[in-house]
């Protein structure tokens, strides 16, 4: 059916098929004219070539529609390029390289068959070949019935067709290229150049929609700034276990962030939590650092361990190795008897230095231990009504002791050791300098991974100022976005949610230990705080509520626990009635929260300004006290702005 | 010739045409396009106006041509105290044998094959509209008889378009009448000499008759057989609407300067003309460029130019070539 309908196509393209159009009925009658009439053969030679100059018409105008379907093509084609180096790829392209076939087929093809009259095609054989209307007025004798032709316009058709011959298609018109092809080089070249831009490189991850601005936390290149720092950092060849994990997580960390499968608040809590990790990391250093400091003093006062004790004061572990590397020198077994006595000196010094030291890390231990007993021995008497933020306080001291007790244990150990090789160095004859050396090179390699621990320091410092870097980028972005939110009205109400719970919850689930299975209304409950709950949990805070309710008709009320100055909370025994006002979405960021607490009894006959401002100040004095990351410090900013009385609000 | 083929005919036709011509420029030195001018009226069974200047030869060429053909041929000169029946002719009474009288017509100079009306305009419109009848009915009516003119009958009349002190404007029906209107052209540097050649010497060239009446109507005849495609007559048609203001596609010279365009006389006029034109040129069917050539002289008397036109000194001749040069042909 196909090739019949091709075939169809082509002979009336070609003029020569039964053509059903007024033409076509002509042409019929032209050939029954050329059996019936002794003109007909006149007409059939005129037929012909004309039909020779109506495709050679269709294939000029072929040709130029093929000219400018090219430029369109090219045009296409380099939009598309475009698009796919400077914007995103995929099915824009697709489309494009549709759209473009497409158009170059229906124009060539339009212009193929499009209608060319014979009448015309005769007027263009008589332009082209200077013949005064003979072709078009001998086609138009023809298209009359034989009858109805006079003997003059028989003989016109007769000469028309003796110099039909004459004058071929090709004479008559000649094929020209459109000059519209000579813009193809200059869009080629413009298209291959855009195809030489590199690609951009395709994101790890497509998102289904584009994420809300809310929801933007970094930029793609401050992601790969970060990425490179950390890649530097390994390069740095810290082999330390610890440092590495931290590397791998803020790794992780930022993948996540690229693929957008983290938000906002998460992120500022892993980050939190990667700037404690650091933090505890980086203490350890500054401890043995501050020890070294104190055994370089140690060594100062003794006349031959004074560059070392120097050294090791100005924390400059190249130079305390260099000159550790020249006592071991003086105590090699080609020393005259008064180095001998010299060298028995410098251990003397060296013993006296590190009793000293362990007379220090003892007492640092012995305090140490006494916290450490002093918080378990409170934990063990919590009383179940102290608020979470005492709680979480106490937990976090007991958890800095218990790390300080783990770090004095290992620098027992380290300390033991160095004793023990000074001890055997102390005790070797002098025929036996090799265990001399050996002690010495063990001291070498003691102040060797000092130095290490130091370049490790500084990565873990470094580290700890990219994760504050990051958590004043993301306070910033999600200010921009609350402007704007602000800006747009009817924004996202997602967008503008202020998840504080997660905030609150989290630094307790890590401090406290508790399990993953605990749900953050169990923590609101637990807390006594009256942080919102999420959406997500509505059902359970309403019973933790009642839970909160029933404890507090039970015991002390809020005001009791912890801050005994403010004594019982006053009944007014007034009704009280819950009144919930609804955001006006649309005008603004607005923000909404359920404060459950602050409708609870006990607190209704204090005045809410006042409950805020002693809130605030005392969380204000916390911050102030304690190192908080920055995250944190804005989402209790943040709270208390959200929670303040309206008249205030301004 | 009538019978013959086409092309004998048509070969028949340029060649009688041609020893016409050959004649009559015996006497006439250029003024090639007037002699092809009178030629296609005589052909075309048209009447010609020929306008010009004094001393151009118009007269000359006029008795030439009646000389080359054997045909009748008288010539009016139209003065103002001409009156109808000096050109009509008049009723007699006359003896008859017998001693009986009887009324007889006596023919006026307007009974000849060739009449030539020598400024014509210089008469009064009365004796001017003696010619309407004659000329487009080819008989005249007197005293309730109609005398049949004789076959062909062809008036040439000339005008002086410089001195038009006492003289009578032909009237746009008069003007209608005629089939073209010719201009006789200045001669240039080398026809002068030779007129001066062939009117100041001792020979004096004689024009002898070499078209019997009888080819004259064959010829007429064949004329009317020239075929015409339709896209070539629809040029025509639409020259013509070009000259009429009011419709659309009207150039915008005649838009503002012609205020009232040709009658479809007109258009009879360029294509019988066109059609002898085509035979003149050895073709069966009438071309576009046929049409072209014809229309100036075709139509430039049937246009009425307003009064800003003839303010500004606008010509029917440059309206037409405006229209002309405008006008597409028709295309398939």
């Amino acid at each position: 059916m196909l090739m019949v309908g091709a075939a169809s196509a082509m002979r009336c393209w070609c003029g020569t098929g039964p053509a059903r159009h007024k033409r076509g009925r002509v042409t019929q009658r032209a050939r029954a004219a050329s059996t019936q009439s002794p003109d007909g053969s006149n007409v059939l030679a005129i037929q012909r070539a004309i039909d020779a100059v109506r495709r050679r018409v269709r294939l000029q105008r072929g040709l130029s529609a093929a000219g400018y379907a090219g430029v369109a093509v090219l045009a296409l084609a380099g939009l598309s390029i475009a698009h796919s180096r400077f914007g995103r790829a995929g099915s824009w392209t697709t489309a494009t390289s549709w759209l473009a076939i497409a158009l170059f087929v229906l124009l060539v093809s339009s212009a193929l068959c499009a209608r060319v009259s014979r009448l015309a095609a005769a007027q263009l054989i008589d332009r082209a070949n200077q013949l005064p209307d003979l072709m078009s007025s001998a086609w138009a004798f023809a298209e009359l019935p034989p009858e109805r032709r006079s003997r003059f316009a028989v003989a016109a058709m007769a000469d028309a067709a003796a110099v039909s011959g004459r004058y071929s298609a090709a004479v008559t018109l000649p094929l020209a290229w459109p000059r519209v092809i000579g813009a193809w080089p200059l869009l080629g070249v413009g298209v291959l150049a855009l195809a030489q831009i590199p690609a951009a490189r395709p994101a790890a991850h497509t998102p289904q929609a584009e994420p809300l601005l809310s929801e933007q936390l970094l930029s793609s290149d401050e992601i790969e700034r970060q990425q490179r720092l950390l890649e530097r950092d390994r390069k740095a060849h810290v082999q330390d276990a610890s440092v590495l994990e931290l590397d791998r997580a803020f790794e992780a960390l930022l993948a996540r962030v690229e693929r957008h499968a983290i938000d906002r608040a998460q992120l500022l809590h892993e980050l939190a939590e990667l700037d404690m990790r650091a933090r505890d990391a980086a203490t350890v250093s500054a401890e043995r650092a501050g020890e070294l400091r104190e055994l370089g003093r140690a060594f100062s006062s003794q006349a031959d361990t004074r560059e070392l004790g120097q050294a090791l004061e100005r924390h400059d572990l190249t130079a305390s190795r260099s000159a550790l590397d020249k006592l071991a020198a003086r105590a090699t077994p080609a020393t005259a008897p008064h180095e001998r006595r010299a060298l028995d000196k410098l251990r003397a010094a060296l013993r006296s230095g590190l009793t000293r030291a362990e007379q220090q890390r003892q007492q640092r231990m012995e305090q140490a231990r006494r916290t450490l007993d002093s918080l378990q021995r409170e934990r063990e008497k919590e009383q179940p009504g102290s608020t979470g933020t005492q709680q979480a306080e106490r937990q976090r001291a007991l958890d800095e002791a218990l790390r300080r007790e783990r770090a004095n244990r290992q620098r027992e150990r380290e300390l033991d050791r160095l004793e023990r090789e000074l001890d055997q160095a102390a005790a070797e004859k002098p025929s036996a300098p090799d265990q001399t050396q050996r002690a010495l090179e063990s001291a070498s390699e003691t102040l060797e991974r000092m130095q290490r621990d130091r370049q490790r320091g500084r990565t873990l410092e470094g580290m700890q100022e990219r994760i504050a870097e990051l958590q004043q980028q993301l306070t910033d972005t999600e200010a921009r976005a609350d402007a704007d939110a602000a800006s747009t009205p009817g924004a996202p109400d997602e967008a503008q949610r202020v998840d504080v719970e997660r905030f609150r919850a989290k630094p307790h689930e890590r401090r406290s230990g508790n399990s993953a299975g605990d749900t953050p209304a169990d923590d609101t409950a637990a807390s006594g705080t009256f942080l919102p709950a999420s959406r997500e949990n509505a059902q359970t805070s309403a019973e933790a509520r009642e839970l909160k309710a029933q404890r507090i008709s039970e015991e002390p009320g809020p005001s009791q626990a912890g801050r005994p100055e403010r004594g019982r909370a006053t009944r007014s025994g007034a009704a009280d009635v819950d009144v919930s006002v609804a955001g006006v979405i649309g005008q603004g960021a607005t923000r909404r929260s359920v404060i459950y607490d602050a409708a609870a009894r006990g607190f209704g006959t204090l005045g809410y300004e006042k409950v805020h401002t002693d809130y605030a100040q005392h969380a204000e004095a916390e911050l102030e006290r304690e190192p908080l990351p920055a995250g944190y410090r804005h989402f209790v900013h943040r709270y208390f702005d959200l929670i303040q009385p309206e008249d205030t609000h301004e | 010739m009538n019978d013959s083929a086409p092309h004998v005919a048509v070969d028949q036709f340029r060649t009688r045409a041609e020893r016409v011509r050959s004649e009559v420029e015996k006497l006439v030195v250029g003024q090639r396009d007037l002699i092809d001018g009178l030629l296609t009226c005589l052909l075309a069974r048209g009447h010609a106006l020929l306008e010009g200047v004094p001393g151009l030869g118009k007269t000359v060429l006029v008795r030439s041509l009646a000389s080359a053909v054997e045909l009748s041929f008288s010539r009016i000169q139209f003065t103002p105290d001409l009156m109808p029946a000096d050109i009509i002719g008049t009723t007699l009474i006359r003896e008859i044998a017998g001693g009986q009288r009887e009324f007889a017509f006596e023919t006026g100079p307007i009974f000849a094959n060739v009449v030539l009306a020598d400024e014509v305009n210089r008469t009064t419109p009365k004796t001017q509209s003696a010619l309407l009848e004659a000329m487009q009915e080819h008989s005249v009516t007197v005293a309730k008889t109609t005398h049949a003119l004789p076959d062909p009958f062809l008036v040439l009349a000339t005008q002086n378009p410089l001195e038009m002190e006492g003289t009578y404007p032909l009237p746009e029906a008069q003007l209608d009448r005629f089939l073209l209107k010719l201009h006789a052209t200045f001669p240039d540097h080398t026809e002068l000499h030779a007129i001066l050649d062939r009117t100041t010497g001792s020979e004096r060239p004689e024009v002898r008759a070499v078209l019997s009446r009888t080819e004259i109507l064959d010829m007429q005849q064949i004329v009317r057989e020239v075929a015409v495609a339709r896209h070539v007559q629809d040029y025509a048609v639409r020259l013509l609407e070009a000259t009429h203001r009011d419709r659309p596609g009207a150039p915008a010279m005649v838009q503002r300067y012609v205020r009232y365009g040709a009658s479809p006389r007109g258009a009879q006029a360029c294509l019988i003309a066109a059609k002898t034109q085509a035979l003149l040129a050895g073709r069966y069917h009438v071309a576009t460029e046929d049409i072209r050539r014809v229309a100036k002289p075709a139509l430039r008397h049937r246009l009425i130019l307003n009064f800003e036109g003839e303010a500004e000194g606008v010509s029917s001749d440059q309206v037409l070539d405006e229209i002309i040069a405008k006008l597409p042909e028709t295309r398939g």
